[in-house]
């Protein structure tokens, strides 16, 4: 979606940082050798330049959108409420609080989801 | 010696930023009006792309998961329709009555929604059903915001009118957020995740568990619960599917099933935050925290008047990108805070022996009872 604009964008604040950066190293070598009238037009040129760029690079930068449509990791816990076995592993469709599951592998209850949120890592 | 800055333009590059300096100064002070629209016109493009981006993820996301629920052969067009359509508002010019007027719109317009879904996804069950329901209600109100902005960027710039484009970049970060808050929550309705707006549900699904369990209004259980000496009765909406139901005619038929003998409503529901609170946070209230357009909490708020049954509420502070994306750990543990802060309240404003209404709101995706 953003392509087409980064690229001319991109390409047009480049030239100008690069110009920008150049102009102030001028400024930078006109001051040392004396000229100093001469270095604060370079160094007002440059600065000009510099913060057009940065203006430009700042409103050409984008958030990533595929990020927000990217489906968060989701823990599920379940546990036997008879011996306390718990275990935490990744939701599948189809899970939800309170629901039913697999049998306890130690007592062969059945054990129940009882919690379901959303988690960087699993615990 | 003290130098001039800038100095005189007694050089050649001087003399050249001085016209430069000139001719800008010229330019703003004629079209700097102009130029400014121009520049806030490109920021609204930018944030409109995004929305764009979002309503055309969120179509795609929706057909794929209906497709996948054995979607109907002209499923693209069906989905297509769906997302153009729109509730009209009953006429409010003589505003009484105006409220069973608009539950009446929205009840044919869920009723039309959900028939729609069935078609469109014939393999689907009832739970599969609700949830592919609010995806689709989630990807129109992305298509929604998409079009009123895109309109009136277009009227902004056909008119050049500073007015509306300065209204339209100033509250665009709003819009985004709001915008976003709804595509992080198709995901959500894909997987059918608890989401923050159903910790009320949660809430109640806790306070119900292990016992008797049955419906009392559309969409919405009930159970009779003591808790502190207190024979509670307990409602939430009938997980696990993407439901919020009707708790306004449960709250009702409950008060009018015990002559108004209730000594105290507590509602529990999700609140958004202010900014700078703590997600998870939990606060205490008077009156009726029932959302959405206000039907089920006018209900509520007339039969209570009636009885004069006092009613608080126990809210739990959330943000609106937390309230409808999968449930955070935080707003997940509130849950048990909650049910203390109850308990606290049962003991504070009851009495032993009293009968009284918890009523768990919010969607409850993903939670049972």
């Amino acid at each position: 979606m953003s392509a087409k604009i980064s690229q001319f964008y991109m390409a047009l604040t480049m030239i100008l940082m690069l110009f920008s950066i150049v102009t102030l190293y001028m400024a930078a070598e006109a001051y040392i050798s004396g000229d100093a009238e001469k270095g604060n037009y370079l160094m007002m040129a440059g600065a000009m330049g510099l913060s057009l760029s940065l203006l430009f690079l700042t409103q050409t930068r984008k958030p990533k959108l595929t990020l927000i449509l990217k489906p968060p990791r989701v823990v599920t816990t379940i546990i036997c409420e008879k011996c306390g076995f718990k275990k935490v592993r990744e939701f599948v469709k189809g899970d939800y609080i309170f629901k039913k599951v697999e049998k306890c592998p130690k007592c062969n209850e059945d054990m129940i989801i009882v919690s379901i949120y959303k988690s960087e890592k699993i615990p | 010696m003290i130098m001039q800055f800038p100095p005189a333009p007694n050089t050649t590059l001087g003399v050249i930023l001085q016209i430069i300096f000139l001719v800008l100064f010229i330019i703003f002070m004629f079209f700097g009006q102009r130029i400014q629209v121009y520049t806030m016109l490109k920021q609204v493009e930018g944030s409109l792309n995004e929305l764009k981006f979002m309503r055309d993820e969120g179509r795609k996301i929706a057909i794929k998961t209906l497709q996948e629920a054995g979607g109907a052969e002209n499923l693209v067009e069906r989905v297509d329709q769906f997302l153009e359509h729109v509730a009209i508002q009953p006429e409010s010019m003589d505003p009484a009555g105006v409220v069973w007027k608009l539950e009446h719109i929205m009840n044919v317009r869920e009723d039309r929604f959900l028939e729609e879904v069935r078609r469109m996804a014939p393999k689907a069950d009832e739970v599969q059903l609700r949830n592919l329901e609010h995806l689709l209600e989630a990807s129109l109100a992305l298509n929604l915001i998409y079009k009123t902005i895109r309109h009136y960027f277009l009227l902004g710039k056909k008119t050049l009118s500073l007015y509306i484009i300065m209204q339209l970049q100033m509250l665009m970060p709003l819009i985004l957020r709001e915008a976003r808050a709804y595509a992080s929550a198709l995901n959500a309705f894909v997987y059918g995740h608890p989401i923050g707006d159903g910790v009320g549900s949660l809430v109640a699904a806790k306070l119900m568990r292990n016992h008797e369990i049955k419906p009392i209004a559309k969409d919405i259980v009930m159970a009779e619960v003591e808790i502190e000496g207190r024979h509670a009765y307990i409602i939430k909406a009938e997980g696990p599917g993407s439901k919020v139901g009707k708790p306004g005619d449960a709250v009702r038929k409950i008060i009018e099933e015990n002559n108004g003998k209730i000594a105290a409503i507590i509602f529990i529901d999700a609140a958004l935050k202010l900014e700078g609170e703590k997600v998870g946070e939990i606060a205490e209230a008077i009156g009726v925290a029932i959302g959405g357009v206000g039907i089920e909490k006018y209900k509520v708020e007339d039969i209570v008047t009636k009885y004069k049954i006092p009613v608080h509420a126990v809210i739990i502070k959330e943000d609106v990108g937390d309230a409808i994306s999968p449930m955070s750990k935080e707003i997940f543990k509130a849950a048990d805070a909650a049910i203390e802060r109850i308990k606290a309240l049962l003991l504070e404003r009851t009495k032993e022996g009293d009968k009284v209404i918890i009523a768990g709101i919010g969607n409850t995706m993903g939670i049972g009872q």
